[in-house]
This record gives C-alpha cells, structure tokens and sequence, in this order.
C-alpha cells in the first residue's frame, strides 16, 4: 500500500514540477516589458529560431546604440556585427551570443532596408476585451491613508502621524503617486505606528459624538450596554472597514472591547479602535467578496463605492456612497454614472485627475534659486525670484484646470493652447512678456504645457535641455532610453574654453561620439527646439554664457530648428518649440503614450498585458476627439471597472 | 455546535500541513537586518558642526618626527603622550576625554568648487551650492539617513534630531534624504525648548498592564488575518503578504514590550519655558537636551549645526566669527582661537556628560558607543607661515575629531596625521597629501555596520565627490585615494 502512495506522490510531484506553458498573452509581454515591446508589435520573434531580435537588441547593444527604430546601427550585417565583436574590446562580453542570437537581431536592424515593411507609428495593444488582468489587492498609499485618517478623525489624526506617512513610499520610478506601496517592513512599521497613534484620536472622537455613550451617561467601561458596544462597533465598523460587519465581526471586536483590563473608556476605546485600524480589510482592499465566476470576480456594491471612491477621491466612500451601497443601487448602470457625475463635480475628483496631470508633466520637482544678477537682469534681482518655481506651477495649474474642467478641453489643447491666468502673478506675466490682465501668451513662442515656464525653469543660469529631451521623449512620447553610463562624467553645461559655441553645440558635440548618439539621436531634436526659452521660461533671441564662477562671459546666437523624429521614418523638421508642440499634438504616439500614463495612473501599477484594451480604449477616445474630462469618466464607466481577476 | 479555534500572536503562521510556526525563534522569519545586527548594544551617531574653518591653534603642536608610523600613509601618537593641554582649543576639559578622542590630521575635502556649505559635512558633496554640477554623479543621501536604518534596524518609529541653534537665522539641518531621485534637505529644531517639548512632553513609557491589553490587540488582530487568510477567495499572493504584514506586527509590538524605560532617564521638570536670556545659556541647554535625549534614548542619532550666532559679538568685543576668521592681523587671529576654545567647552561638558553608565549597554558609559563626529564646512585656516589665517575658504586639512568607540571599531586615544611629513606643521598644507574627507565618511558608515553596497549609488565605486577642483589644491591625483571602500588606514 504504501509504496502504492509513494508512486502517486512521485507522479504528483512530476505534473506539479513540469513548467506550464504561460498564456499566450503573458509570452508577448509581461509586467516588465517596456514601452518599445508594445510599439514594435510587428516585428515578431524571429521566425525560424523563436529568437526575438528586438529584446535582444534592447538588452545587449540598446544601452550604447540607443533605441531601435533610431539605433546607430541600423542595417548592419551579420558580417559587421560579428566583426565589431571579435575587435571592439568594449563589445568583448557579447562573445557568448549564439549566431542564432545575432541573426535575429541583425534582422531587427534590417527595417530600414526593406521597403515593402512599413513601420505604423502605433500598434494597437489590445487581446482580449472580456478578460482583466490578474493583479494583487491593493493596499491603501500614503495620501490615500492620510485621507482616509483625516476623513475619520480630522486633520489633527493627520498632523501627528506626518513623520511615519512620509516613510510610506511607492514606486519613485513610476512617476505616479497613484502607484501601490511595496509591502515590506518599513511600511508595515510605519503603517503600525500611525495607527497606535491615530487611535487615542480616534477614542476621543467617539466619546465626544452624540451617541450611546452619551445617553447612557457612562463614567466607565462597565456602563457601557452591550448593545451601546455593538451600535458602536458597527457604525464605526462600516466606516474603517468599509463594508458591514457580520455578527460574527462584531461579537469578535465586542469581545476584545471586554476583555480588556481597563475601566477607563476612553483607553478601552483606543484599544478597540486600534483593532480595527490594524485589521487587514482596513489596509488592503481585496474586492473578492463578489461573484465569482472561472477566477474573476465581479465587485459587490461596498466593493464598487470604495473603488470609486479611492479612484476619484483617494479616500473611503462619504455617507452617500455608503447610502447608495446599501440600498445595491452602484450594480445599477444609471444609478452608479449619478454617483460617478456628483463625485467627479466635487472638488477632491478635481484634484485626483489634476494630479495625474501634474505628475505627468513632472510639475512638482524642487528647484534651488542659483540664479544671478547679471543672468535676471534686466526683469529681476535675486531677491525677487525666490519663489518664481511655486508662483510658475500656479500658472502652470490655471492652464490645466482650464483645459480639463473649464472648457472641455481635448487632447490637443495640452498642447497646442495659448490660454492663461496671471492674476497675481506679476513675476510671471513678467516673464512671459504679457499684461497679468491677458488671457493668451504671445502665440510665436508658446503653445500649451511643453512652453510654460514651469516647465523649464531650473533655479539657475543653466539649461538641462538633454534633461528635457529625455524626458518628452520617456514621458510624452513613451519610448524607452537606457540611462546614461554609471562612470559618465557630464561636463560643464556652462563655457569653458569654446566660449563663442552656444549650449547646443556645446551638447551636440558632447554627444556626437558612436557610444553616445545611438540614443541622443533621438534626445537632441527634442531638446533643442526649446532653445529660445531661458531657464527662468523667459523667451529669448540670443543665451548668455556663463563661466564655471557664474561670470557672464557673452551672449551668442541661439538655433531651435531640428528633426524631432517623432516616431520611427519621420524626418520632418520643425522650427521651435511650438511647432513641436503642435506636431506633438497630433502624433498618434504621443496619443497612446498618454492612454498608456492615464491607465497606470488609474491602476495604480505598471501595465500588464490584459491592460492593453484599457490603452486602446483610450486611445480610441482621444482619437475620436472626447474631452479629457469624459474620458478619465469613460474609464470609471467600463465594465472592466467592476471586474478582478486573481491568481490562484 | 461548532468548536471555536482561537489563534493567538505566537501560533500565527500556520504552514500548509498544520504546523505551528514558532514566529520569534525562528531565525529565518527575522527580518534582515535585524539577522544582521552584529550584538545587542545600542548604538548611537552624533554628529556636530563647526563653521569658518579652523584656527592654528586647534591642533595638537607636534613635530613629524614625535609620530610613529602605523600604516603606509598614516603616522600617529598616542594622546596620553602629549604633554600639557592637547591643544589651545581643547583645553583642560578634553583632558579627561583623551583616551576617548581620535583626532585626524590632514582630511581634504574633494568636493567640486568645496567652500561655505553645511550640505558637504554628511554627504562629500557640494551640490547644494553649485546645483548644477549634481549631473556629473549620483545625488547621495547624508551618512546619517543610512546610519539610522542600522540604529533603528529600519524601523521608521525612529526619531533623528536635527539641531541648529543660531538665533538670528531659521537654516535647516544638514541632513539630506533621496525622495524620487532628488535630494531633500530636512528640516532643523533652532529652539532646545522646541527639542524638549517633542522628545519628552509626552508621557513615558507604557505601563505594564498597557503593554497587556496592547497584547490583547494584537492577539485579536492576527486573529483577524489568520481569519482573513483562510478565506479560500483570497489569492496566494494576498496570502503571501497578509502573512507578512502579521509576522512584522507581531514583531513591532514585541519590541515595543521589550522597551522598557532604563533607569538612567530623568527627565527634568523644570523645561517650562523659553526662559534663557544668553546665548551661552540657550547653548548649555541645547546641549543639555542632547544629552537627556541619548540618556532616555529618545534619540540615537542627532546633528547639531553648532553655528556661530551674531550674538557672539557679545562675548568677543562685538566681533564676528566670520570675520576674524579672514583676518591675518595677530590679535584677531587669537580671538578666533578663543572663539574656537569657547564652543569646545561646550562639546566638552556634553561629551563629559556621556561618560555615566550605559544602562542599555551594559559595563559601558554612554560615550562609548555614541559616535560623536565633529567636523568644519571649511579646512584649516592656518595660513603656510603660521602666522595668521588664510583669506580663502577652502577644504584642504578639514577638521575631523571623533569621540566614542562604537563597540570597539575605533582605537581612540589617538592622533593621527596622513601626511608623510609636516613642513608647514599646523599651517594650511599646500599639497594635500593626506585621505579624503569622503574617506572619513565611509568609515563611519563602516564603523555602524553599513555595507558599501548600500551608500555606493549607480555601480559607482565610493561615496561623493571625488573631483575636487577648488583652487586645483586637493586634486584626486595627489591625494592618497586608495580603495575607495577601505576605511582610513590607523584607525583601528
């Protein structure tokens, strides 16, 4: 018999080690997959081999020849590569790729060449309408928990736990404070921490609200009826939690409530509420207690107000969301769009979907004021310009809530509008040249966000334009650049000994060596369309060059005429930086790239494969002409919105 | 009727074939870095800041030939062989601290364009001066940041104090965190009264039967996420993380029983009001605090920006710090010693302060293993002939005096000098042999058990700027740079 047992456990073991074959959806991309996998979804795994020449290429020669579509190296052959191999000593480590490796990825760099493949400029990402991704529960982030505690006891709750909330970080690369909290211990810590010191606030609210306590005119714990202790655990029971408690629930917190050695009400309400805080439902929000069908689940009405509640207003449902739960009217198409259209009217939705705007455009970075007198001159001294950043991004948050919630505003109009506000804002009207009173900026030098000031001012008399190059290319047009060499030493971006070369030949030259121009090749046609605007946003026709002191040194002639290479075979030119924003504007790249941010915003998390008809959703929206505002709705409004998929 | 299973803190994790997981005993379910921690012993880092360089008379008057050679590019002596006073600025007080002290000769700061500037004392960087240059290396948090996460074990329930004094100006501290890739200067107490009120205005410790109903909740939480966990609609990797979340509150809770108040904390009464009228009493009182701090263990980690005030000019016959230190005329030249000798009495009826037992190490004072690091923004002023102060700030022969042994890694009682010779003695030395100040940094790090790994940013070897171009004087090519991951030769 037992060796009967034995066989099954050994054949057991076998099937449950074999690997599985993933879907086919998870072969072609995964959770790390860049931005480039989705565009170049022509380009297939090699036929013959399997080999992916593209991966290969971004993970063995991207790093010094720059992105595909712009590599240095495009076209070259089996021969050539091989040989570059064998005799460049930097390229000795690539011995071990198997020809079949570098067949496939010489066939990667043969695009150019074959005139019958034509590379669109985007690829649709979507694979299945009907399926959401498989994902974690989501655990509530910093500002979402500073929220929900200030919503619960107050802004004082908030004000003691500060220094615990500020070592709750997410994912700093992700760009979006939406992104989930890693768990691990600092977090869990921290997480403890707030709440031992949020619940004596939490206690003394309780106490001072008119309820049984009151009525009962308790002066200890033993005063307290067992019905007073359940009203208390279930009102404040559906607040944390966010969903009704069981009986079961509720006797359990009643039972702590009464086994603890403590007369005093207020320290046995503490140790109530920090149960409850501490309890796992309050922190993470599983949305498992729906349907299930196959491995999805489709959400239940408390499910579907918390996730509309943290999507709009990163904090827990108000009164009449949980009204609305309650009577089951949010599995309601008409009922749930009501909810949906008063919270999006309400300020706290208004400052969600401006914050994924602001994130985006990078718009909360710090700035030093280096600046000099000479560099200010002749509209500011020193003194004057400390606060120009903090004053620039009021400018720079007047234009986006014009654009998203005052005037319907579309896709192009971030791009493309000239409209502001300068009330109050004297140092910035005088920046851009414009009365505080007018309502457009002068339309030859700035259209939309890429030309405001906040976006290119440093807090000193030097540009980082590669830095801006890099980023409209990572951020608004979603290609991947690998970082720049660990050991290089960027030089000095103000004069040395050329002091008669402006910054951009400066640059140009820094970067024109092989290792290096694979990627600024497509970095410095995006940099230096901005040329005409210092780095305090003022337009300019001719730089001042500095010294390594700050010493002024000359002013020279500036040039802003590049080929931006937008996408992979277009060489157009543009002139300016307007002109590139316009071009921007109507790139369908710069469209997906958008739909891809907006959706890892929404999400929370990098995109995962089953997220691609979220991208083209989107991305169809924008394209038939919605306004910004209806689509962040329309995402709300999806059915996928009420679906979770777990891994089992 | 149904049998209800209770589960409590300790039988928590249950493993998939209904064992019992013993959560505390286990070492592969501690976290890792408290499987790291080399002992038991509590360990603290203070680190101390003096400004406009320093005097001739700060150091030690020594010949090369009084020194012994003990590693390639360093020779030393033993403190207790010094005659008289160490020095005019560490005068009778820094007697009985001697065998305590390490003093460092010949440290230059590499820092691109190094001058006035707090930001390099914790980071080897001058970025915040020239923000510009920040693009040729990583952007490094200060020493402290990562010292803490040893002190604390990463426990985010730590509290760093960050102090700067001067009355006439608000700066903050010269402590700098990374968040999302940028540097971020953290804010600095200017008031002991405001220390006070924070780190002791609270009541002490929980009472015993606190610390049972604490435990009561916590049982009755984990109760919770065992119950959560079972749920079968729960996914294996919510599992994986609720068991997480539970193990590290389990062990939160346990540490915060553990933390029993030690006999040493007395917390005075009599911190009532903002009542001091002087600067030397609002500087006796900051370091008062510090001291209380250390002692009731409301802190390990603090950073005094010891910053002349204008007010000095009160004591000093209406004379500024700043100013004297430039002067090469003889009489200024002494008030910038005595300046100097006046804050050292400070620093040394703190440090004398620490030197009571340890309850929290056992068999130790409180000294021993409280790192105190006191350095200048500026080098040595001395100019070449000994005969006044240079008028240039620069970071050649910056000051660096180290108390406490942190669990024996420091040899103290020692003097050591990395140069191979001293031709101008105690005067600014042109060709900066010696180690760079970077180097003192990571031996700090080192000293608290941080591994290279964590303060080495970007596959880039070391910590800081090495470039060091101010005035060509403390050139990377002429300074003795070594491995950049050694701690400085002679310390130990």
């Amino acid at each position: 018999m037992l060796w009967k047992i034995l066989i099954i456990f050994q054949l057991f073991l076998t099937i449950s080690c074999v690997p599985m074959p993933k879907e086919k959806s998870d072969l072609l991309f995964d959770e790390n997959s860049s931005a480039s996998d989705f565009d170049n979804g022509n380009r297939s795994p090699d036929s013959i081999s399997g080999i992916d020449g593209i991966k290969s290429y971004n993970k063995n020669c991207m790093s010094c020849h720059g992105v595909l579509d712009n590599s240095a190296k495009l076209d070259s052959t089996l021969d050539s590569i091989s040989t570059a191999i064998k005799d460049v000593d930097e390229m000795a480590h690539l011995k071990v790729l198997s020809e079949e490796e570098l067949i496939a990825i010489t066939k990667a760099l043969k695009i150019e060449t074959e005139s019958a493949f034509i590379m669109p400029e985007v690829e649709p990402m979507c694979i299945d309408e009907e399926t959401v991704p498989k994902t974690e529960s989501k655990v509530l982030s910093a500002t979402e928990l500073s929220n929900v505690i200030k919503d619960l006891f107050g802004q004082e709750a908030v004000d003691k736990v500060q220094v615990e909330l500020s070592s709750i970080k997410n994912d700093s690369k992700s760009g979006f404070s939406t992104f989930q909290t890693e768990i691990n211990a600092i977090l869990i810590r921290s997480y403890f921490h707030i709440m031992k010191k949020v619940a004596p606030i939490a206690a003394t609210k309780i106490i001072g609200k008119n309820n049984c306590i009151d009525d009962l005119g308790a002066s200890k714990k033993d005063d307290i009826t067992g019905d007073c202790i359940n009203e208390l655990i279930s009102h404040w029971g559906l607040k944390i939690l966010r969903r009704p408690l069981s009986a079961n629930e509720i006797n359990s917190f009643k039972s702590l409530f009464e086994s603890l050695n403590e007369q005093n009400i207020k320290k046995s309400l503490e140790g109530l509420m920090l149960g409850m805080l501490l309890n796992p439902d309050f922190f993470f929000v599983f949305n498992n207690q729906g349907k299930l069908i196959g491995d999805t689940f489709t959400l239940n009405n408390y499910e579907i107000a918390s996730k509309l509640s943290f999507t709009l207003w990163q904090t827990s449902p108000d009164n009449e969301l949980y009204e609305a739960a309650a009577k089951g009217e949010l599995t309601e198409r008409s009922k749930f769009k009501e909810q949906l259209d008063r919270m999006t009217s309400d300020q706290r939705a208004k400052k969600t979907i401006l914050k994924f705007y602001k994130e985006w455009f990078q718009l909360n970075k710090e700035v030093p004021n280096s600046y000099t007198n000479h560099f200010l001159s002749p509209n500011f001294d020193k003194g004057e310009v400390a606060q120009v950043y903090p004053r620039a991004m009021i400018e720079a948050d007047r234009f986006l809530e014009q654009i998203v919630f005052e005037s319907d505003g579309k896709f192009e109009d971030l791009f493309t509008s000239n409209w502001t506000n300068l009330n109050g804002l004297n140092d910035i009207s005088e920046i851009y040249g414009t009365d505080e009173k007018s309502r457009k900026l002068p339309n030859q030098t700035r259209s939309g966000i890429l030309t405001r000031a906040a976006m290119h001012i440093t807090g000193s008399n030097w540009k980082h334009p590669m830095h801006f190059g890099a980023y409209i290319r990572r951020n608004i047009l979603c290609d991947e650049l690998p970082d720049p060499p660990a050991d290089f030493d960027v030089p000095e971006t103000k004069a040395g000994d050329e002091f008669a070369s402006n910054s951009r030949q400066k640059f140009e030259k820094l970067v024109e060596s092989p290792n290096c121009i694979g990627c600024h090749k497509s970095i410095n046609g995006l940099a230096f369309t901005f040329e005409n605007i210092d780095p305090i946003g003022r337009s300019i026709e001719k730089e001042k060059l500095y010294d390594a002191n700050a010493n002024f040194v000359a002013s020279v002639e500036i040039d802003t005429k590049t080929v931006p290479l937008i996408y992979y075979g277009d060489k157009s030119t543009v002139n300016n930086g307007v002109e590139l924003s316009q071009k921007i504007s109507e790139s369908n790249k710069a469209k997906q790239c958008f739909s891809k941010k907006l959706t890892k915003f929404l999400k929370g998390r990098n995109i995962v494969s089953h997220d691609g008809c979220d991208v083209d959703n989107i991305y169809k929206q924008v394209k038939s002409g919605k306004s910004l505002l209806e689509i962040f709705k329309l995402q709300i409004l999806n059915d996928r919105f009420f679906k979770k998929r777990v891994n089992n | 009727m149904k049998k209800i299973i209770t589960t409590n803190r300790r039988q928590f994790l249950t493993g998939a074939g209904g064992f019992l997981l013993s959560i505390p005993l286990l070492p592969s379910l501690l976290s890792q870095s408290a499987s790291a921690s080399p002992s038991n012993s509590v360990n603290r880092f203070v680190s101390i800041l003096r400004r406009d360089g320093a005097p001739i008379a700060f150091w030690p008057d020594l010949n090369f030939s009084d020194l012994t050679k003990l590693a390639p590019t360093a020779h030393g002596i033993e403190l207790s062989k010094i005659q008289g006073d160490l020095s005019y600025c560490f005068g009778e007080k820094y007697n009985a601290l001697r065998n305590q002290m390490l003093i460092l000769k010949s440290i230059n700061g590499m820092e691109k364009n190094a001058d006035h500037g707090s930001q390099s004392i914790l980071t080897a960087m001058n970025y915040k001066k020239f923000p510009e240059n920040t693009g040729s290396y990583p952007a490094y948090e200060s020493i402290d940041q990562m010292i803490i996460e040893k002190l604390y074990e990463n426990d985010p329930f730590a509290k760093q104090l960050n102090i700067q004094y001067s009355w006439s100006s608000k700066r903050k501290s010269y402590s700098y965190t990374l968040e999302n890739g940028s540097l971020k200067n953290l804010p600095a107490y200017n008031n002991p009264f405001s220390v006070f009120n924070d780190f002791f205005n609270f009541s002490n410790n929980d009472s015993q039967i606190q610390i049972e109903n604490n435990n009561l909740v916590i049982d009755k939480v984990l109760e919770h996420f065992n119950s959560v966990k079972n749920n079968r609609r729960i996914s294996r990797d919510d599992k994986k993380r609720l068991d997480e979340f539970a193990q590290e509150i389990f062990e939160t809770q346990k540490k915060l029983n553990e933390a029993f108040p030690k006999n040493s904390c007395s917390i005075p009464t009599n911190v009532t009001n903002d009542n001091y009228t002087t600067l030397a009493d609002k500087i006796e009182l900051t370091f008062k605090v510090m001291s209380l701090a250390i002692k009731c263990d409301r802190t390990r980690q603090i950073n005094l920006d010891f910053n002349p005030d204008t007010l000095i000019g009160n004591y000093f016959n209406g004379k500024q710090h700043h100013g004297v230190s430039h002067s090469n005329n003889a009489d200024t030249v002494k008030i910038f010693a005595d300046m100097h000798k006046w804050h050292h009495d400070f620093i040394a009826d703190f440090l004398v302060s620490l030197q009571g037992e340890d309850p929290y190490n056992p068999g130790k004072s409180f000294l021993e293993n409280t790192l105190v690091f006191m350095s200048n923004e500026i080098g040595n002023q001395g100019n070449s002939s000994q005969s006044g102060n240079d008028a240039n700030h620069i970071r050649v022969d910056v000051p660096c005096v180290l108390f406490g042994n942190v669990n024996s890694y420091f040899k103290t009682g020692m003097y050591i000098d990395y140069r191979n010779s001293n031709t101008h003695k105690n005067g600014r030395w042109y060709r900066p042999v010696g180690h760079p100040y970077n180097q003192v940094l990571t031996t700090i790090m080192d000293s608290f058990g941080v591994p290279y790994t964590r303060w080495e940013k970007n596959g880039v070897v070391g910590y800081g700027d090495y470039t060091g171009t101010k005035y060509s004087k403390s050139h990377p090519d002429i300074m003795s740079l070594g491995n950049k991951r050694d701690p400085l030769p002679g310390i130990s």
